[in-house]
């Protein structure tokens, strides 16, 4: 399966496209690493468990989007954007959404 | 009166530790950068690519950065007269050249970065009243060409 966020696959003649595929997903960390998070937030710096569980998330997201076009008969999706938004304190919602489709 | 009395020692104590640890962070930043090799990053566009591609690989990568407690504070005030709150400008420059410097690690043989997209989201439910924890993500198609 490739994934890109570029319109076409340079030299590969597509041959069919199954339209729009996506995926979501909403994560959230537990209570133990939101409370370190809030008192590294009072001093600065890189707030690693939310790194992580944004990372995590995502990697869901894009796995679910992989497993629809797979459904599909799709062996790539082009044109991948993303799109977070805040649900809830401490939690995150990524929407990944692409174009599938079938090279030779 | 505690209240204002911990609130003010967080305030005193984040200037110092939230200083040194942007300072920190910025030194890396900079050592990093300069140890990148020169890979151009560009807007891919099919009728003007003279080159075979071998192979193309989607890359990505993300921070989070949290503000500290002086800068909330400080944002805060500085949100009441208004004008630039240099203060988060900078929590949000290092989160997008951490990111940069952190996709392109991933893709240290590719000969192009295509399509180089930014995203910043906020992590927090709270309306903002919370202190600012931002997100950086950025992705884009390393291309490698056929030698």
């Amino acid at each position: 399966m490739i994934l890109t966020n570029i319109d076409y696959i340079p030299n590969k003649a597509i041959v069919e496209h199954y339209g729009i595929v996506n995926g979501s997903c909403v994560r959230s960390k537990h209570v133990g690493r939101d409370f370190m998070a809030g008192i590294k937030n009072v001093f600065g710096g890189e707030l690693k468990g939310y790194t992580e569980l944004l990372e995590e998330t995502r990697a869901q997201a894009i796995e679910r989007m992989t497993r629809q076009a797979e459904k599909a008969g799709a062996n790539a999706i082009l044109n991948i954007r993303f799109s977070t938004s805040s649900v809830a304190s401490g939690a995150a919602e990524i929407y990944v959404y692409g174009t599938a489709v079938r090279f030779e | 009166m505690s209240d204002i009395i911990v609130a003010g020692a967080l305030f005193v104590v984040a200037y110092f530790t939230g200083g040194h640890i942007e300072k920190k962070h910025y030194k890396s930043i900079n050592d990093r950068e300069a140890k990148l090799p020169h890979i151009p990053v560009i807007e891919f566009d099919r009728n003007n690519f003279p080159y075979e591609v071998e192979n193309m690989k989607m890359i990505s990568a993300n921070v989070v950065i949290g503000a500290d407690y002086f800068k909330t504070v400080l944002a805060g005030l500085v949100n009441l007269f208004g004008g630039n709150i240099s203060v988060l400008e900078s929590v949000l420059d290092r989160g997008r050249r951490e990111v940069v410097i952190r996709l392109k690690e991933q893709a240290l043989n590719a000969d192009f970065i295509a399509n180089l997209r930014h995203e910043t989201s906020e992590i927090s439910g709270d309306n903002g009243r919370e202190a600012l924890k931002v997100e950086n993500y950025a992705y884009a198609t390393a291309i490698y060409l056929k030698k």
